[in-house]
């Protein structure tokens, strides 16, 4: 297979607007609308200079299947991410903290 | 190939209203939709309704169906009218079931992409509307781009220290010429891990990810980071813990320890009167961060010997005669 010996760089991919747009089925205008919302915050000072990160893009495609399979609006979206980021740190670290209570209880 | 039960996985009786459908599916798309839910199966579960709402929340397919259920699912086929008609619209991440497809034409594989026809460009209205096409033209061969992975990567706390390089496999989606769907293929990449990354960040690889039909460009591959357990250091933000049991006698004199950090052994001085809980901040060893490091945090616990020989039950004896030290007094 070709490229299977390649070693790959991972650092920090720098992705434009009309990227994210293509990637995720998003329009510009959409786009536009999400980073209004501060549901991601991309460097730059204008759509067309806008550089987001690979982790803006999951979840820009994340924003993309809510609006598309659940019908949300902008603001309804930007609540369900946050919520769901706050529930996955919760549960981090509930499970950090049983960790270290169960460091602390045994021997 | 199974018959689909639509009308029981949206649980609607089967003379419900397009409105009690539209509900239902609501409902349910919320439950299980692979975003929000925490389901293992959530992903199939949310497919299945996704599937069950294309068909019953249109009429002419709800039709369709309905003839087919009333003869017992039996004689279901590839209609001429709808086949290949649904490449567009609806649900793209996985393809429907066979039975659907065998009904109402494929839906199509490899549809989370789009065509190269540079559809998404500044100005084309499609905002607030589902994702179409994944499939550029149905006159003339069609292409498209091939779907994203994302695939878990789990990295050792010794391996954020450096940049490594790690052979990983995961499984690739092959596609035919024309769509269609073959056995998938075991892919090995050698990647290196950047320093300093943190739980659940993203790697992206471009071009990785499954191939694309046509000669469009294959999609791209996500490593999401996990941070495995370690048997010694537990992680707070960019710190590490690391619980030290330490002897009545070494808490109360204090001392020298040998403590493992992430980078090697170092000499930690306990000071005299320590207590259980109490942490000792050892600057720079905890995970890489862009700039400075984290720190490692020693967190005490003063522990006693599981059992006492006579010589020493003298000793503490000698000590609870002398010492009036009341560990409840604020009990009273």
């Amino acid at each position: 297979m070709p490229n299977s010996k390649a070693t790959f760089e991972t650092t920090s991919v720098i992705i434009s607007t009309h990227e994210i747009s293509r990637e995720t089925g998003l329009s510009i205008e959409a786009i536009v609308e999400v980073v209004e919302h501060g549901i991601v915050e991309p460097e730059g000072d204008a759509p067309e200079y806008w550089q987001f990160t690979g982790t803006c893009l999951c979840t820009l495609q994340r924003v993309s299947r809510l609006q598309r399979d659940l019908g949300l609006n902008w603001s309804g979206i930007a609540l369900v991410l946050d919520l769901i980021d706050q529930r996955d740190q919760l549960q981090a670290e509930n499970e950090a903290l049983s960790r270290r209570l169960a460091r602390f209880e045994s021997r | 190939m199974d018959f689909k039960e639509y009308y029981k996985i949206l649980g609607v009786a089967a003379d419900a209203d397009l409105k009690a459908i539209k509900t239902a599916y609501r409902k349910l798309a919320r439950k299980y939709h692979p975003d929000v839910s925490q389901l293992a199966d959530a992903a199939e579960r949310f497919k299945e309704v996704a599937e069950a709402y294309e068909v019953l929340g249109d009429d002419k397919k709800r039709a369709e169906y309905d003839e087919i259920r009333k003869y017992g699912g039996k004689q279901y086929q590839r209609t001429g009218a709808n086949a290949g008609a649904a490449g567009g619209g609806g649900y793209n991440e996985q393809d429907f079931s066979d039975f659907f497809s065998s009904v109402f034409g494929d839906s199509g594989f490899g549809g989370s992409g789009f065509g190269g026809s540079g559809s998404g460009g500044p100005g084309d209205g499609s905002s607030g509307q589902r994702r179409t096409g994944g499939f550029g033209d149905n006159g003339g061969g069609f292409s498209a781009r091939g779907g994203d992975l994302e695939i878990d990567l789990p990295v050792l706390l010794e391996e954020t220290l450096s940049t490594e390089s790690r052979q990983i496999s995961y499984q690739l989606p092959q596609v035919d010429a024309h769509g269609g769907r073959l056995a998938s293929a075991t892919k090995t990449l050698n990647v290196k891990i950047p320093k300093g990354v943190s739980d659940g960040e993203r790697i992206r690889l471009k071009g990785q990810g499954a191939p694309g039909v046509g000669g469009a460009a294959a999609g791209d591959l996500y490593l999401r980071v996990r941070l495995v357990p370690h048997p010694l250091f537990d992680i707070e933000a960019h710190n590490l813990l690391i619980t030290v049991p330490l002897a009545p006698w070494e808490a109360a004199l204090g001392g020298k320890i040998t403590l493992p950090t992430l980078q090697g052994k170092i000499q930690l001085t306990i000071p005299p009167d320590s207590q259980t809980g109490q942490r000792l901040r050892i600057k720079g060893r905890g995970l890489p961060m862009k700039n400075a490091n984290g720190d490692l945090l020693a967190v005490l616990k003063i522990v006693l010997p599981a059992q006492t020989d006579k010589d020493a039950k003298v000793l503490w004896q000698q000590l609870a005669d002398k010492h009036s030290f009341d560990p409840r007094q604020d009990w009273s």
